[in-house]
């Protein structure tokens, strides 16, 4: 028997097919799945997350700012010579001062307008 | 044209043809399913692994149509995506793997006798030759397509082809 005459019978064999039922159902399940919209620039959960990360980054900011205004005040109010004198090399002096009385909001020298005009 | 069909997927179109080839999951289901689905079978043993492995493999594409951008011709690399998919569900499902000769259903039933006896006789071929006969002659994959699948170099595709064959046909010869 030649090679190709093996072959010949060979290809005469079918190989066993898929259920019909099967391969329907698949089908179907293919063409739903591939029917759904492609995801939208703008889906929900896109906007979720940009939310998020806004919100986050303001919590951050806020609480640099914040712990930043506190340490500042809290310099002013009880100064430490050593940083005074520090501040005093970098920025002239008039700044310092204008700073520390900026600062101290609660002196108290500080009165609100109102209660300065009763 | 990579770019132009992850293009088109991206706004939603997923049908029709680009670049000669289906686009579409469902256009490579209906060209390629039910080859695949035999190749499975003729690796495994039921016919209910062989659809969860097709079943598997499909929905995967679905799910991430753009994997196929990465394969030159869709065609091999379906069936290296099915051939993984076999060994996946052999490792998750402790199933053993078909080494020697096959006792699944992998051919329609036949009423002449000759035919039943070369099914049987491909059946008991070693598994790695019977894979080649299957991409082969039923499938008509090139041997460089075979090798590439298997990850095989692909004189050992060819090799492994003529041994199958040589065999199939001495064992013809012995029971004629």
């Amino acid at each position: 028997m030649k090679d190709s005459e093996l072959e010949g019978r060979l290809k005469k064999l079918s190989l066993k097919k898929m259920r019909p039922e099967f391969k329907d159902s698949l089908l179907g399940e293919i063409r739903k799945r591939e029917a759904l919209p492609a995801r939208s620039s703008w889906s929900p959960t896109l906007v979720l997350n940009c939310a998020l990360s806004l919100a986050a980054v303001a919590v951050i900011s806020l609480a640099r700012i914040t712990s930043s205004d506190s340490l500042v005040q809290e310099i002013a109010r009880t100064p430490d010579p050593a940083i005074v004198a520090a501040g005093a090399e970098l920025y002239p002096p008039q700044a310092l001062t204008f700073l520390a009385q900026s600062l101290t909001v609660e002196s108290p020298s500080f009165k609100p307008q109102s209660e300065v005009q009763l | 044209m990579n770019t132009i069909n992850r293009f088109f997927r991206k706004i939603g179109i997923t049908t029709g043809i680009l670049a000669g080839r289906p686009v579409s999951v469902e256009a490579l289901y209906e060209q390629y399913a039910e080859s695949l689905y035999s190749y499975a079978l003729s690796l495994l043993r039921s016919i209910e692994a062989a659809e969860e492995v097709v079943q598997n493999s499909f929905l995967k594409l679905v799910r991430s149509p753009e994997i196929l951008d990465r394969a030159r011709d869709a065609k091999p690399y379906l069936y290296a995506m099915v051939r993984n998919e076999v060994y996946d569900h052999i490792r998750k499902g402790g199933e053993e793997l078909l080494v020697d000769s096959y006792d699944g259903l992998m051919f329609e039933e036949s009423s002449r006798e000759d035919e039943i006896l070369l099914q049987q006789l491909v059946k008991e071929l070693p598994a790695e030759q019977r894979e080649v006969i299957v991409l082969k002659i039923y499938q008509g994959l090139t041997f460089k397509e075979i090798a590439d699948i298997v990850s095989i170099p692909q004189n050992t595709a060819a090799s492994r082809y003529r041994y199958a064959i040589s065999a199939l046909r001495q064992k013809m010869e012995v029971t004629a």
